[in-house]
């Protein structure tokens, strides 16, 4: 802890805790968010290095370069101390991308899959996999239909058993809920497996 | 670390123009001394308090945003316009002169059970 730039305040200070929305583009990333959200989802700007594997929209074909993103994201507080910031992954789905800094010190993530478009979360999920970050899966229902079952998507993306498949929909509070909690869920397995038992 | 290359926050101006104006928001610099996470949270101290009033440009923006609310990074940037990585740099300034208090994420959270269980709680309770 940085108790030397925490001192001053009474009571508990605030503890900040991110949570990154990734998927595709038009999954419903800010509507998810706005769904739990204290705050109208804010939107910011990001610079973002992408690596670029393919040509772009414009047909170039382009090396490294960096690019400003909007990154939406919204405010939740948890309890007395407890603030989550629940950031919306800016959509760059065809591109290899740097989500560094935004993934950096994050505890989870949330990947929104459209099951119509279920190739567009290949990237999140490669990217999660690839940086051993605890994520859930969340189908996200459009107009309240999913047009496949969770074991299909698991399938179509081979996901791995630890991973929890689960279907949501974006617009209700109850459902965004229930999405973050078996992320945090996955989360806590996972430190309770680190934790090292010791002569506590 | 390095945010600079981005637009800036007036729509109105050329690329180029909002870019030179970042740097020179930042003195030109792309990271701060303080490593500001997007999240990191941001309170006036006393001295800030205090000082407000002789603070200028975006120093004062920062400053007074953070007198009556704790913000992080990326809510000072969408409520400023002003590009995150610049934010950084000149929050980070105003931490190092004693203006700003800084509230960072906790250090191994993905290992903090009683953390995770707090959040659990508290997300159950929302």
């Amino acid at each position: 802890m940085h108790s030397e730039l925490q001192a001053r305040t009474p009571g508990r200070s605030p503890v900040p805790v991110k949570i990154v929305v990734a998927g595709g583009f038009g999954v419903g990333k800010t509507t998810f968010v706005g769904s739990i959200s204290d705050i109208a989802p804010l939107t910011t700007e990001a610079a973002m290095t992408m690596a670029s594997d393919g040509i772009d929209d414009r047909g170039h074909v382009s090396a490294k370069t960096t690019t400003t993103v909007a990154m939406d994201f919204g405010r939740v507080a948890v309890d007395s101390s407890i603030v989550l910031y629940l950031f919306g992954t800016p959509g760059q789905e065809r591109f290899g991308f740097m989500w560094n800094d935004l993934v950096k010190g994050a505890l989870g993530a949330v990947v929104l899959v459209d099951s119509r478009r279920i190739e567009d979360s290949f990237p999140a999920l490669d990217y999660f996999e690839q940086r051993n970050l605890a994520f859930v899966v969340a189908i996200n229902s459009f107009e309240g239909q999913l047009f496949h079952t969770t074991t299909e998507v698991r399938e179509a993306l081979s996901i791995a058993p630890h991973v929890p498949v689960v279907c949501t929909d974006a617009r209700d509070r109850r459902a965004v809920k229930g999405t973050l909690l078996s992320l945090l869920e996955v989360t806590l397995e996972q430190a309770k497996a680190r934790v090292v038992p010791s002569s506590r | 670390m390095a945010e600079l290359n981005g637009h800036g926050a007036n729509g109105a101006q050329p690329p180029e123009a909002a870019l030179v104006r970042s740097y020179i928001m930042s003195s030109g610099r792309a990271t701060g001394t303080v490593p500001l996470d997007i999240e990191s949270m941001l309170q006036l101290t006393w001295k800030g308090a205090r000082d407000l009033p002789r603070l200028q440009f975006e120093r004062a923006s920062i400053a007074s945003l953070c007198k009556d609310e704790i913000l992080s990074v990326a809510e000072l940037s969408a409520r400023l316009h002003i590009p995150i990585g610049v934010i950084r740099v000149i929050a980070s300034d105003l931490i190092v002169d004693g203006f700003l208090e800084a509230y960072l994420p906790s250090f191994g959270m993905a290992d903090d059970v009683d953390l995770i269980s707090r959040l659990i709680e508290g997300v159950r309770a929302l």
